[in-house]
């Protein structure tokens, strides 16, 4: 009887957590129509309304700048060490990084290579045995590759310019946001028209912004807007 | 917080739909409402669109069972292995294409030629 109970509340555990898994997956699909619609998106946080958009050119320039300005900052600064120091001194004590960068290489050789006789074997028909080991064998060399990725970021993850790398993506972030200013109500029907601002004067001001807030504009930012594509 | 890898999962589904796939064959009908300027996450879009309208093409003809669809490692593979071929095939023909070049008409590799014509003379 107490088994039996005992089994009931782990059933409902697991549906709820079920449950909880497809309304992130919902929301996280609304989310990914609703970037896709436009290369901007709305929302609402705490009675506010927020926009994320993509750069215009003034504000790509802006970036540009004020990286180049915060990398030179940086280079003065002695507490901060490039990537390449960190290299050395990782080899100093007997760890190469760069072995690491080999690895990644050849696990996407292995992995290209699998998929080749895979995709073959698709079109040839074979068994789906045969199919799904196949697959197996790839997932887990991507496994691998993912692995060494994230032990090389955590490696320089302190270095000059992973540091710098951060504080342009928040800077990135900080130009894509606006919120919304509502327009006075003048009464009779007369309102005045609603303005999109800028999140914060500056930058250091959207840096005292509530976490969760920063977060919901990191999320859009970064997929409108592939980091990447502006970092070193 | 969803990261990049989770919204391209997203997207790869959503690229498959039949809403989204009459969108990007429809020239009448539009995927975004911004046409130019498009979007990261937008540019990505499309070439998801491209990928499964070609899938599919592949799958309806006869060339792909539907297995292919199982498994979004499937999907690539395949895909991979399609391109590799093409390119394949194409160095293949253009390598004759080469050495065609040197040899007389007739003793030309893998060229279809017709039948000249004859003047009959009365």
């Amino acid at each position: 009887m107490e088994e039996e109970k005992k089994l009931e509340k782990e059933i409902k555990k697991s549906d709820i957590e079920d449950i909880k898994e497809k309304m992130t997956q919902a929301l996280n699909t609304g989310l990914v129509e609703n970037l896709l619609t436009d290369n901007k998106v709305e929302f609402d946080y705490k009675d506010n309304t927020y926009k994320v958009s993509k750069l215009i050119y003034k504000d790509r320039q802006e970036l540009q700048r004020k990286r180049a300005a915060k990398h030179l900052e940086l280079l003065q600064d002695d507490s901060y060490v490039p990537e390449q120091q960190i290299i050395e001194l990782y080899l100093k004590k007997g760890f190469d990084i760069k072995e690491l960068d080999r690895q990644f290489t050849s696990l996407q050789q292995q992995i290209d290579r699998t998929k080749l006789t895979l995709g073959e074997a698709i079109q040839n028909k074979h068994s789906e045995k045969e199919l799904e080991t196949l697959r197996d064998k790839i997932v887990s060399l991507q496994g691998k590759q993912s692995d060494f990725s994230i032990k090389k970021t955590n490696y320089l993850a302190n270095s000059l310019e992973s540091q710098l790398n951060i504080w342009a993506y928040e800077y990135l972030v900080y130009l894509m946001s606006l919120k919304l200013i509502k327009g006075k109500d003048l009464g009779e029907e007369n309102k005045e028209e609603d303005k999109w601002v800028k999140i914060a004067s500056n930058f250091e001001e959207f840096c005292q912004l509530e976490e969760d807030l920063i977060n919901l504009l990191a999320v859009r930012a970064s997929l409108i807007s592939n980091p990447n594509s502006y970092l070193l | 917080m969803m990261s990049f890898d989770d919204a391209y999962v997203i997207m790869r589904r959503l690229a498959n739909t039949a809403y989204y796939q009459t969108l990007f064959i429809r020239e009448d009908l539009r995927v975004f409402e911004n046409d130019t300027n498009l979007s990261d996450i937008q540019v990505i879009f499309l070439s998801l669109l491209g990928f499964y309208h070609t899938l599919n093409l592949d799958n309806n003809s006869g060339e792909v069972d539907d297995i292919v669809f199982k498994d979004i490692v499937y999907e690539d593979a395949y895909m991979h292995w399609k391109t590799y071929k093409n390119k394949k095939d194409r160095r293949k023909h253009e390598q004759q294409d080469a050495s065609n070049q040197h040899r007389p008409m007739g003793l030309q590799k893998d060229k279809v030629t017709s039948k000249n014509s004859q003047w009959i003379f009365k």
